[in-house]
């Protein structure tokens, strides 16, 4: 555990993740479809709640901010050359040099427009640090409020943030509770799938487990591995082919197209 | 280095061979990179193989993105000359010792001996002229499959290619398209369409994923091949690059040129590499194994450099400027930006007898723009940045299986394909009635596994999912698999690269400007490919899957840039001469993929091993005779 986060931060960052990432609900209503890939989990037979904060994921967090605060300094230096695109440059006398050329006088510098920075979900570039440093007031505060009127129900306080309709987000400020929400649900994927997160296993890879993902930091295989899972697959197929052919499954949400980008970047 | 013959801007399949062949052949030799050296933290861990790498965050998501592009680089985009390009993330192949080899998906496909005779061959069937009135201007390679054969042999031994050669040849003459054609005389002399030079490696293994679109290739009534792949086959004890040139030299096809008959001892040393472990962090990774698993110019032709003392390479080195003296019209040697600080960047300049540019064809043509007068560097007829080529990423078809096939899949095996088909290499615009149809150009299809999750999840919660509904969504890619076609993307004079007028990179330079659309034969595609991408996976909807699928889209460009520097024989109609020197500036070569005339329907990197290797050696020929190029 860091330093960056308080105790009643902590507290209600835990809570928050907890309602942005349901997962009780979801293994219950999942376990309909497919049998648990590892029934003998500790979250599940052990009798302990899978949380985010169990995966260790409010600790990475807190780890993350420290760890990328030097990106305020790169944010800072491209602004600073939007302001002055030419000032670095290396020729004598890059506005001849542009004339010759035909370019325009009046350059611009696009690198935080071309996605080579990590841009938050009002599309302007962000430091971690900076970022949710300004959002901290406001979420003690919208916690305080809550509290004042009785136990918080985390679930609905939680909707609330991610839709701009909590009636506890301070008002009279820019800052909108979605952007905060939405970046924080971000941070806290990347820390319950990514593996650097520092809890003790299997609760490190609880949501990859659940999920049935195989992917593991250190994996590696032969041959045999990958007979033995085509062996068990055909087995499966052929199964089901035998069996009366099934509805098709409901899709929740439409599957992005083939080769979509990669988050805001189009890319190969 | 003081006074070298050579200096090679860029490291990656062009770059990093040409460098070495030169090097090995005595010459002295300057590398420079724009990116770091990645590997190198790796190469000194005394783990075999380091989990370091094994970051999905890191290597898919991060920002800035430093191992394609250079902190504060950037490309602009638009689809035609009559918009106002946009600041663009794209386009980028690889930034750092080794390029896009690095982090290339490992598909190792030679060309067809038709994608040289295309031009042609689309006369000869009466399609030439209509593929003109819609705007494309292709031409035949000056040189055929023959000219570049033993060097496909030799390169397929640096890249350690997996691969079943039986399999291709099969999956190539029984494709319809071949059947076709196969009693045309320019089809049937446009090369060796029955290579008999074993891969060096065997096949990769059969994936899950590999499995479902194999039987679904078969189902549609055509072949399935294990993917050729760069990598040292999963169960080997390990790989003797010197083992496999000697090979390669005793299959040379055609005259032999001097340094191919030195004895392989002399061209490579003992060095061993160890075989791929199926990890899965693959495409876009860097390989976790310290001895080369994954192919590519910085676990084989770099790493030889490296050992020698008239060689040098310098990182973080981005190169603005070739020098050019007018009186004698040849480069004198590059500037450079020493970024090793990027916050306080050092110009250098490092002159040499010969530039070899190598950048991917977008950079390249932006450094020549960027070079000599105020046209660009090679430029006099406007063709520098010409015919840029992109294959039709995006087209493609998704199958997701049923819940009970949750965990079936294991996209985590090995690398991103597994299995392919050649059979829509060409496809008819009349499915129904192929002999009253006509051919048209396709590409390459492959299965592809779903390797990132993270990735996959935050693009749902961009896309507006959260809570239970994200958690729902993430299941889905578990069990979900695609198949792609590396549809060929023909050249058209209205695609180009140019120097951004606007915007500028941290530097004050111009960004490279991008200016591409499809045309009636990529519409053409879209319309009788997917329905053929969709039907392989048809037998699956028994079990209840659902299919999708999608066209190319003009955003997913990047990996494998083409054109840009066309080579030809006609000074007026292409920029580099058949041996990839400028027509222009006689000491400067581009070797990069920028040379292609075309694009083929398949993964470019072979190719441009091979080409760089041909190149190369025609150089130490021509120097090694005294000749001055």
């Amino acid at each position: 555990m860091g330093n960056l986060l308080d105790v009643d931060l902590r507290s209600a960052l835990e809570n928050i993740a907890s309602a942005l990432f349901p997962f009780a609900l979801w293994m219950q209503e999942k376990d309909t479809r497919f049998a648990p890939p590892q029934p003998d989990a500790p979250w599940r037979a052990g009798g302990e709640q899978l949380t985010p904060a169990k995966i260790g994921a409010v600790d990475f967090f807190e780890a993350l901010l420290q760890e990328t605060a030097a990106d305020a300094g790169l944010i800072e230096r491209f602004q600073n050359i939007s302001n002055a695109p030419l000032q670095f440059s290396p020729l004598a006398d890059a506005a001849t040099w542009r004339r010759q050329r035909g370019l325009d006088p009046a350059p611009s510098f696009g690198a935080a427009q071309s996605d080579n920075l990590l841009v938050g979900f009002d599309g302007r570039p962000i430091s971690r640090m900076q970022f949710y440093a300004d959002y901290w007031p406001l979420l003690k505060q919208a916690v305080q409020t809550a509290v004042a009127q009785g136990t918080i129900d985390w679930t609905t306080f939680t909707e609330g943030l991610l839709i701009d309709q909590s009636v506890f987000w301070p008002t009279n400020q820019p800052l909108k509770s979605s952007n905060f929400a939405k970046q924080f649900a971000r941070d806290l994927l990347y820390a319950m799938m990514d593996m650097r997160n520092n809890a003790p296993e299997p609760w490190k890879f609880a949501l990859l487990i659940e999920l049935a993902e195989g992917r593991r930091v250190g994996n590696a295989y032969v041959s045999a591995d990958t007979q033995a899972a085509v062996d068990k697959l055909k087995s499966v197929l052929t199964a089901k082919l035998r069996a009366p052919a099934p509805s098709p499954p409901v899709l929740p949400h439409a599957i992005p197209p083939v080769g979509s980008p990669r988050v805001g970047s189009p890319h190969t | 280095m003081e006074n070298p013959d050579f200096v090679i801007v860029g490291s990656s399949g062009g770059g990093g061979t040409i460098s070495w062949l030169l090097a090995k052949a005595g010459f002295k030799v300057v590398v420079l990179e724009q990116g770091a050296d990645w590997a190198k933290p790796l190469e000194d861990d005394p783990l075999k193989y380091n989990p370091q790498p094994h970051d999905e965050y890191r290597f898919r998501l991060e920002r800035p993105e430093l191992k394609r592009r250079p902190r504060g680089d950037y490309t602009t985009r638009r689809a035609s000359d009559q918009e106002t390009a946009a600041p663009f993330g794209a386009a980028w192949t690889g930034s750092m010792l080794g390029g896009g080899s690095v982090i290339w998906g490992t598909w190792s496909f030679r060309a067809l001996p038709i994608d040289f005779r295309l031009a042609t061959h689309f006369k000869v069937n009466g399609q030439l002229d209509q593929l003109k009135q819609e705007g494309y201007d292709i031409p035949d390679w000056p040189i055929g499959y023959k000219d570049m054969e033993p060097f496909y042999n030799v390169a397929e031994t640096l890249l350690a290619v997996s691969g079943d050669r039986n399999a291709v040849n099969q999956g190539i003459s029984s494709s319809a398209w071949y059947k076709a054609f196969k009693s045309q005389d320019h089809f049937a002399h446009a090369g060796n369409w029955k290579p008999d030079f074993a891969f060096p490696c065997p096949p990769y293994p059969l994936t899950p994923v590999g499995h479902l679109a194999s039987e679904g290739f078969k189902t549609v009534g055509w072949s399935s091949v294990p993917l050729p792949s760069g990598m040292v086959a999963p169960g080997s004890s390990s790989y003797k690059t010197q083992e496999a040139i000697e090979e390669a030299q005793e299959h040379w096809v055609g005259d032999k040129p001097a340094f191919w008959k030195q004895s392989a001892s002399k061209i490579w040393s003992e060095r061993v590499r160890d075989a791929c472990n199926m990890c899965g962090f693959c495409g876009e990774y860097l390989c976790w194994g310290k001895n080369g698993p994954k192919s590519g110019s910085r676990a084989s032709t770099l790493k030889e450099l490296a050992d020698l003392p008239n060689a040098e390479i310098i990182t973080d080195a981005r190169v603005f400027e070739v020098m050019y003296d007018p009186r004698n019209r040849r480069a004198t040697g590059v500037r450079y930006l020493d970024t090793t600080d990027p916050d306080k960047p050092v110009t250098r300049l490092q002159k040499a007898r010969y530039v070899i540019v190598s950048c991917g064809a977008v950079q390249s043509a932006r450094l020549l723009l960027m070079s000599g007068p105020p046209g660009g560097l090679g430029n006099r007829h406007g063709k520098v940045g010409k015919y840029l080529m992109f294959h039709l990423f995006g087209l493609g078809a998704t199958a997701v299986f049923p819940a009970d096939f949750q965990g079936l899949l294991h996209g985590e095996f090995g690398h991103t394909g597994n299995t392919m088909t050649f059979d829509p290499y060409f496809i008819n615009d009349k499915p129904s009635d192929e002999t009253h149809g006509k051919w048209w150009k396709g590409g390459t299809m492959v299965s592809t596994a779903k390797k990132n999750p993270l990735e996959n999840a935050t693009l749902k919660l961009q896309g507006g999912l959260i809570r239970l509904d994200l958690l729902q969504a993430m299941e889905i890619y578990n069990r979900s698999m695609e198949v792609r076609l590396t549809g060929d993307d023909l050249p058209m004079a209205r695609n180009y690269v140019d120097l951004d007028p606007k915007f500028v990179d941290e530097y004050g330079f111009p960004v490279a400007r991008i200016t591409r659309d499809f045309g009636e034969n990529e519409r053409r595609m879209f319309v009788n490919g997917r329905p053929l991408l969709e039907k392989v996976f048809e037998p699956y909807k028994a079990v209840g899957a659902t299919v999708t699928s999608s066209d190319g889209s003009l955003k997913l460009i990047g990996d494998h840039q083409m054109g840009t520097c066309r080579m030809g024989d006609d000074p007026t109609q292409s920029v580099v001469h058949p041996f990839c020197r400028m027509h222009e500036v006689p000491n400067v070569f581009v070797v990069d993929t920028s040379f292609m005339p075309t694009g083929f329907g398949l993964n470019p990197m072979v190719t441009v091993v091979a080409n760089a290797l041909r190149v190369g050696t025609w150089i130490v020929d021509q120097l090694k005779k005294g000749s001055e190029l």
